[in-house]
């Protein structure tokens, strides 16, 4: 058995720490800048504290180690836990180093299953050396299993340039929250410095417009750069390592990431690319086990920035029965879109009832003249949903063959999803009383953690999904949970 | 889901659940509604008037429990699950229609669950379970009926 590495009790310790102290830093600052204070505050901070030193007891007491194929960690004071994992079953292996970690040369290691959300096992610190030891060892059962990817076993790093772009063109995320936040903000202060101030005597109001739209493309363009620097200092150093029946893909400047994914445990493909990121003819890739990736969420990169054409190789690379051509994509029912649109406008017409009726009864007049700002704000949303229902429908598909099941839709970011039908547990439909005269209704395919949903589709097509998921099936029948621990091989 | 995937035969709950879902929902809103009851007595005795809130209170409350008998009538009427070589098939609801298809190598484990009531009418509840989810729940089910059903699904596909 294995102990921590001693470094637990300050890397475990100092964001507690700081964490205890930065809820009442204001208040400190504010009893030290009158000279009036009590220093109350620190007694609170003090209790904060308290809570770190669970992390102190955790290297005295955590110890780990692998006995007769489980891995065994045993920890606790006074409620003590001792928790084994069958080797084969265990999904993904996590590593994470953030910059404290990094001083000290460890790392945290997570460890998921199937059974649960969040990390089954988690090692807040052990040594590089340590971490990789125990890599080697939960390899074992994945190693014998074989290679799918013997013959092209090699190292993918990103390029500079392909981060770069990447960062441009792929983090449409915060741009989104800063255009939301800069175009009301701007429009609001505008309005509040032309009712408080008598701007219109001192400046032309052609000088107050220019400046209100360079203020929003300014709060825009910020959000952009903003993005694009979170996004190459997430995914800078991408990195991805080919080894028989296992892909190793690290990411982070400041935080690093690793995540160990069994190529057996792949359950779905996702394929996106954003409205840049087609015009640079690029897309991403990531792929998702029967586990989640700690903070990287239920699903990993495995591509960044390659070449669209080439995403249907790289999924290939990790689902090898996956064949792009044999996927007969088809539309949903038209009967989808009306059904949306009614959706839309019945939700829509509750808003405008409710913001109108907000309005009438003295709320806008707590809105001083930005009474504009509601028919607008609503005016642009109602626009957006339909045009989202009106376009969106065209872009979405799903595909059925042999092996796969496939959705796909998006207006602006793309989205193709695709899950090996062999790795589908259940077959679940539903549909409200409407949707049965067309018959249509909606299914979504579950397998152990990942699932894929089809909007809308024929009855008639359920019954094929339903018979194609239980052949699928039946040719692993019985050696599904070791499927790759070297034993399954029909 | 009609051709190759039924063989098994449709099996529906014991019509003994529906007096359990009814003793259950006149618990709950025999409770609402007495408390909505000394509220309006309170009002009657202490206050001389009865405020509009209040009656509309007691006659949703007592509308709601007429809805829940035949909401749990149709409930029973559109429950049924059926056991094929190959898979577990669920139906339920009545205006939301559900489906699902369990292929039953995958099934991990089933627990069988009894409340109070359920046990005063000799009754159990199916709960089934892959990996990764709960698949869903039969309610209503004759003991002996369960545990045959458990032993069949935990055996996986059945060979032919």
């Amino acid at each position: 058995m294995n102990r921590l590495h001693p470094a637990t009790m300050v890397v475990a310790f100092l964001p507690k720490l700081f964490e205890a102290f930065r809820q009442v830093l204001p208040f400190l600052a504010v009893s030290l800048f009158t000279g009036r204070g009590d220093n109350s505050e620190l007694f609170f901070a003090a209790i904060g504290i308290l809570g770190g030193f669970g992390a102190i007891t955790a290297y005295w007491t955590t110890q780990y180690g692998i006995l007769d194929g489980h891995l065994v960690c045993t920890s606790g004071w006074l409620f003590k836990r001792d928790r084994r994992i069958p080797l084969d079953h265990i999904q993904n292996v996590n590593l994470k180093q953030g910059i404290l970690e990094r001083a000290f040369n460890v790392v945290t290691v997570e460890i998921e299953t199937a059974a649960s959300s969040g990390a089954e096992l988690k090692l807040q610190v052990v040594t590089e050396d340590a971490a990789n030891e125990l890599r080697g060892q939960l390899a074992v059962p994945v190693a014998s299993v074989e290679s799918l990817t013997e013959r092209d076993q090699r190292t993918y790093r990103i390029s500079k340039q392909d981060l770069i772009l990447g960062a441009m063109t792929e983090n449409q995320g915060s741009q989104v929250l800063f255009a939301l936040i800069g175009t009301v903000g701007v429009a609001a202060l505008s309005q509040f410095f032309f009712r408080f101030f008598q701007f219109k005597e001192l400046v032309p109001s052609w000088v107050i417009w220019s400046a209100s739209i360079l203020g929003i493309l300014l709060v825009w363009g910020f959000g952009w750069v903003y993005g694009a620097i979170q996004y190459a200092v997430k995914y800078g150093r991408f990195t991805v390592a080919r080894e028989p029946g296992l892909i190793r893909i690290s990411h982070g400047i400041l935080t690093k990431l690793q995540f160990a994914v069994r190529l057996r445990r792949v359950e779905i493909a996702i394929v996106s690319s954003t409205v840049w990121q087609r015009i640079v003819r690029r897309c991403t890739v990531r792929v998702g086990t029967a586990g989640t990736f700690g903070e990287e969420g239920a699903t990993v990169p495995l591509a960044l920035m390659i070449p669209a054409d080439s995403a249907d190789s790289a999924v290939q690379s990790v689902l090898p029965t996956f064949d792009e051509s044999m996927l007969d994509w088809k539309p949903l029912p038209r009967y989808y879109m009306l059904s949306q649109a009614t959706r839309v406008l019945l939700t829509s017409s509750l808003f405008a009832g409710i913001s109108l009726g907000l309005y009438y009864t003295g709320f806008g007049r707590l809105l001083q003249g930005l009474g504009w700002l509601i028919p607008t704000l609503f005016g642009s949303y109602l626009f957006w949903l339909v045009a989202g229902v009106v376009f969106g429908y065209r872009k979405m598909a799903y595909a059925v063959s042999n092996e796969f099941i496939a959705s796909r839709g998006g207006l602006f970011t793309k989205t193709v999803y695709y899950m090996p039908l062999a790795k589908v547990e259940t077959i679940g439909t539903t549909e409200p009383p409407w949707w049965r005269r067309r018959q249509v209704t909606r299914l979504i395919a579950t397998g152990m953690v990942q699932s894929i949903v089809l909007p809308m589709i024929p009855e008639s097509a359920v019954a094929k999904i339903a018979n194609l998921m239980l052949e699928r099936n039946s040719k692993i029948a019985g050696t599904f949970i070791d499927a790759d621990a070297g034993q399954a091989s029909p | 889901l009609n051709q190759s995937v039924s063989s098994g035969s449709v099996e529906r709950p014991n019509p003994k659940v529906l007096l359990v879902w009814k003793l259950t929902n006149a618990i709950a809103f025999g409770i609402a509604l007495s408390i909505a009851v000394l509220v309006a007595l309170g009002f009657l005795l202490f206050a001389q008037r009865l405020p509009a809130v209040v009656w509309i209170v007691i006659v949703v409350l007592a509308s709601l429990w007429g809805l829940s008998f035949l909401v749990s009538q149709k409930q029973w009427e559109n429950w049924s699950f059926q056991v094929t070589p190959e898979a577990l098939e669920m139906k339920q609801g009545w205006i939301w229609k559900h489906r699902r298809v369990v292929a039953r190598d995958r099934i991990q484990h089933v627990d069988i669950n009894s409340g109070p009531f359920d046990r005063k009418f000799g009754l159990v509840q199916v709960v089934v379970y892959t990996a990764g989810t709960t698949v869903g729940m039969i309610p209503g089910l004759d003991p002996l009926r369960a545990e045959a059903l458990r032993d069949q699904l935990m055996a996986g596909r059945s060979v032919e």
